[in-house]
């Protein structure tokens, strides 16, 4: 029970500081306890112990006129939990396909479980996809994990897909056999133009926007 | 019996079934040769067996067009034994579809074809184990030679059984499936149908979707997907049970020349430019030839006869008609079907279709469309009916006007009959050069105007082949027999009718209401304009009616080079024939079939009034 009472305050706890932050960082006025608490859902009451807490862990500060702003310590807390979530609503929403508002919701509730490591790996492999970062692979280059777009992956590569986007044409790829854990080789590649890549011994010709819903990552 | 043929796109169904009913099916070596079913008979020990040939599918879930045939098909029972066809070089993704065939549990059977291939790339098939462990019989062939196809069907008659292989699916999956099955007293196949979203009654989709919808929470993932993966995971366990690898007989890397940007584009370029070329100079070497024999055997002695009035008109009517479908379409056209069959039996199609995919999607279309696009220049019927190839209804309907602007074999037949033969060479390919100027024009302007979504491409590569020269003799001569079958009687009928118009005085008559346009506008004699007429019921005949206007073959005696010139750009470009427009009517509906055909009546009457201002 106490546990539980544990999780309650901390994914509440991390919900304000998101909160402050994104306030802070949208250059509005600092809060009341009272915007905050519509801003959440949740009543006044509720927060206070919470914010007791926070404030003498050092996260943030109340100010004479009632209003709220984040330390630095608080900041930091505050724009990592935002970064989870907007990671997972984008993980969920473009790749998965699910609709925005569910994205966010999930992300709501997985931002305060997921650890640091998930996140990072998450956030690099969505950074592959093209118009997301194009150009940062290079920087990566050598390290061990490497996740990208099949659109971007050259001639010669062997590659092992990573997931495919589940609309349009997406069910004709898996049907090809472009699916989570299958091995495949770049084939041709024409830059600008479409690739052919190797699937399951026969070789498939795709448009470059076609790759694109492809993600793969680098085995060979 | 009914018997259908079911398999992935290009693995040889129609070989097949060309071998198992004699019935002329087209065969070619690109995915999505067959558009519609065939369906063809044949006699074994006294019954009859009816064979269905299916367009290739690679899976009977989707909702593609082949997809819903093929579906549709197995779904209304009318088979009651299915062949499904598998590429035995490709078995692994053969597999997946021949899981989702079992799956609906009718008697059937596996032709592995293309064993010669994989032999070749080192693959060896264990069709024994193949054959236990899907519970049916395996029948391996190589279809193209003939070799084994005669035990198909003493198969499907005395050997065809249910299957017994089952995809071990999700434990959510097969849950959801139950739990389907026993509220809604379903069939398995009904129940995981439903499960991805095909039901048509509204309480299961209901059921159904709860259920999805569970699933995708739990697995991230759409359950279509997680099937897709199961029977993907199924087939590659069952194909590392019966394939074994040797290393494959290593010939030159010819793919590589064809599919690199240099030299695979200038190649595709020289390889279309070299087919017209050679198609105009063997085609019109044959022409001097026919036309002359038959000038100087069967016309001179004929006139020297001496008939009466009405029957030498006639007389001379029926020569020329025979004279100008042999000598002047026959030629040509023939020529061009054996090239159009080399390219499509080679594989090279597919490698022209990543080469000019960038080039494609500027005017709207994908790498896909350079097969239409292609396949028109032989004839714009066949052409319009493999826009089926294309997803999206935008695609198709920019491949659709496109086309249909494209020089088929008929429009050649003008364009070399008349520009190269009395005006020169350069002259001709000016006529292609400016018609393909408009065909890109065409294409950018519609990729602004037409609304939709593009698909993009997938396409399956076809492996290089040596053409057979049978097959492509074959296919040649099926379709140059619609012309001699369908065509040369309709000419001949024209011909004695204008003939005889001609005698009784109703030509000068029409021709008189049509002149004062046909000379200010075109700057052609009215005859002319009268033949671009009749090139409606058949591109080349525009020339042949041309030709018994003007009472001789020899076009330049009679009509200036200008004249000549804008006769050939206008019928080029003036309303596609009649034949194209019915199909267009079938594909793209008649609303569209009406403004492609306006468009380019428009096209060519706007065409010859400009150039008769700058020839004249």
């Amino acid at each position: 029970m106490s546990n539980h009472l544990c999780m309650e305050t901390t994914s509440l706890r991390e919900d304000i500081l998101e909160a402050l932050y994104k306030i802070h960082f949208a250059g509005r006025a600092a809060p009341v306890v009272e915007d905050l608490a519509t801003m959440l859902g949740k009543g006044p009451g509720e927060l206070r112990p919470v914010l007791d807490l926070l404030e003498t862990g050092g996260a943030l500060v109340s100010n004479p006129d009632g209003t709220l702003t984040l330390t630095p310590a608080g900041c930091e807390i505050g724009g990592r939990v935002m970064r989870k979530h907007r990671i997972l609503e984008c993980f969920f929403s473009e790749m998965l396909g699910m609709s925005p508002d569910t994205a966010s919701e999930e992300a709501c509730t997985l931002e305060h479980g997921v650890s640091d490591e998930a996140i990072e790996r998450l956030g690099r492999y969505i950074e592959k996809r093209p118009g997301r970062g194009a150009g940062s692979r290079r920087t990566r280059k050598g390290k061990r994990w490497q996740a990208l777009s099949l659109a971007e992956a050259d001639e010669g590569d062997t590659l092992t897909v990573a997931g495919v986007r589940c609309e349009g044409p997406g069910t004709r790829l898996n049907d090809l056999g472009l699916f989570p854990g299958t091995e495949i080789s770049v084939v041709r590649k024409i830059p600008g133009n479409g690739i052919v890549v190797r699937v399951k011994d026969c070789n498939i010709a795709l448009s470059q926007e076609v790759a694109a819903f492809v993600l793969v990552e680098r085995t060979g | 019996m009914k018997v259908g043929l079911i398999g992935n796109p290009n693995v040889g169904k129609s070989v097949i079934f060309h071998q198992l009913t004699g019935v002329g099916v087209e065969v070619s070596n690109y995915p999505g040769t067959t558009i519609n079913r065939q369906a063809g008979t044949t006699c074994f020990q006294r019954a009859i067996i009816e064979f269905i040939d299916l367009p290739g599918t690679y899976s009977l879930e989707g909702d593609s067009e082949e997809e819903k045939i093929v579906r549709s098909f197995i779904d209304s029972d009318e088979a009651e034994v299915i062949v499904a066809v598998l590429d035995a070089g490709r078995l692994e993704r053969n597999l997946y579809l021949t899981l989702q065939i079992a799956e609906y549990q009718k008697p059937m059977i596996v032709v592995l074809n293309m064993m010669d291939e994989a032999e070749k790339a080192g693959i060896h098939v264990d069709t024994e184990q193949l054959s236990s462990i899907l519970g049916v019989e395996v029948i391996p062939t190589v279809a193209t030679q003939g070799k084994n196809t005669g035990s198909i069907i003493p198969a499907v008659i005395n050997a065809a059984r249910v299957p017994e292989v089952k995809v071990l699916y999700d434990h959510h999956i097969e849950a959801a499936i139950k739990t389907l099955r026993t509220v809604h007293a379903l069939t398995w196949i009904r129940a995981i149908h439903a499960l991805q979203g095909h039901s048509d009654e509204p309480d299961l989709r209901e059921a159904a979707s709860a259920l999805s919808d569970e699933i995708e929470r739990m697995h991230r993932m759409k359950v279509s997907q997680i099937i897709a993966g199961n029977r993907h995971h199924c087939a590659e366990h069952i194909a590392q049970e019966v394939l074994q690898f040797r290393s494959p007989e290593r010939g030159a890397d010819i793919d590589r020349l064809l599919t690199s940007r240099i030299p695979g584009i200038p190649l595709l370029a020289a390889i279309l430019i070299g087919i017209l070329l050679t198609v105009f100079i063997i085609g019109s070497w044959l022409e001097e030839g026919i036309v002359t024999l038959i000038t100087r055997f069967v016309m001179e002695p004929f006139l020297a006869a001496g008939l009466p009035p009405l029957a030498e008109q006639v007389g001379v009517s029926l020569i020329l008609a025979i004279q100008a479908g042999f000598g002047i379409a026959f030629p040509f056209i023939f020529t061009f079907y054996l090239f159009i069959a080399l390219l499509e039996d080679s594989g090279y199609l597919t490698r022209a279709a990543f080469l000019a995919d960038r080039t494609l999607h500027r005017f709207g279309m994908h790498g896909t469309g350079i097969i239409p696009l292609v396949l028109g220049f032989g004839c714009n019927v066949p052409a319009i009916m493999s826009i089926k190839l294309l997803r999206t209804k935008r695609e198709r309907l920019i491949a659709s006007f496109l086309v249909t602007l494209v020089p088929c074999s008929a429009r050649t037949v003008i364009i070399a009959g008349l520009v190269a033969a009395f005006i020169g060479l350069a002259a001709a390919m000016s006529v292609y050069f400016l018609v393909i100027a408009i065909v890109l024009a065409t294409g950018l302007l519609l990729s602004r105007v037409t609304p939709g979504d593009q698909y993009g491409m997938i396409l399956e590569m076809s492996p290089l082949r040596w053409p057979t020269m049978k097959n492509v003799l074959l296919k040649s001569w099926m379709r140059i027999r619609e012309f001699l079958l369908v065509a040369m009687p309709l000419l001949i009928i024209a011909s004695i009718i204008l003939g005889l118009f001609q005698y009784f005085g109703f030509m000068a008559a029409f021709e008189a209401f049509i002149a004062p346009f046909s000379e200010t506008v075109l700057g052609l004699p009215a005859y002319a304009t009268t033949a671009l007429i009749f090139g409606i019921l058949r591109k080349e005949m525009a020339l042949e009616t041309l030709i018994i206007l003007a009472g001789t073959a020899d076009l330049g005696s009679v009509l200036s080079m200008a004249q000549i010139y804008i006769f050939a750009v206008v019928s080029v470009l003036f309303v596609p024939c009649i034949a194209t427009i019915a199909v267009l009517r079938k594909e793209v509906g008649t609303r569209m079939a009406i403004v492609i055909a306006a468009y380019t009546l428009a096209l060519g009457l706007l065409a010859g009034a400009v150039l008769n201002i700058l020839l004249s």
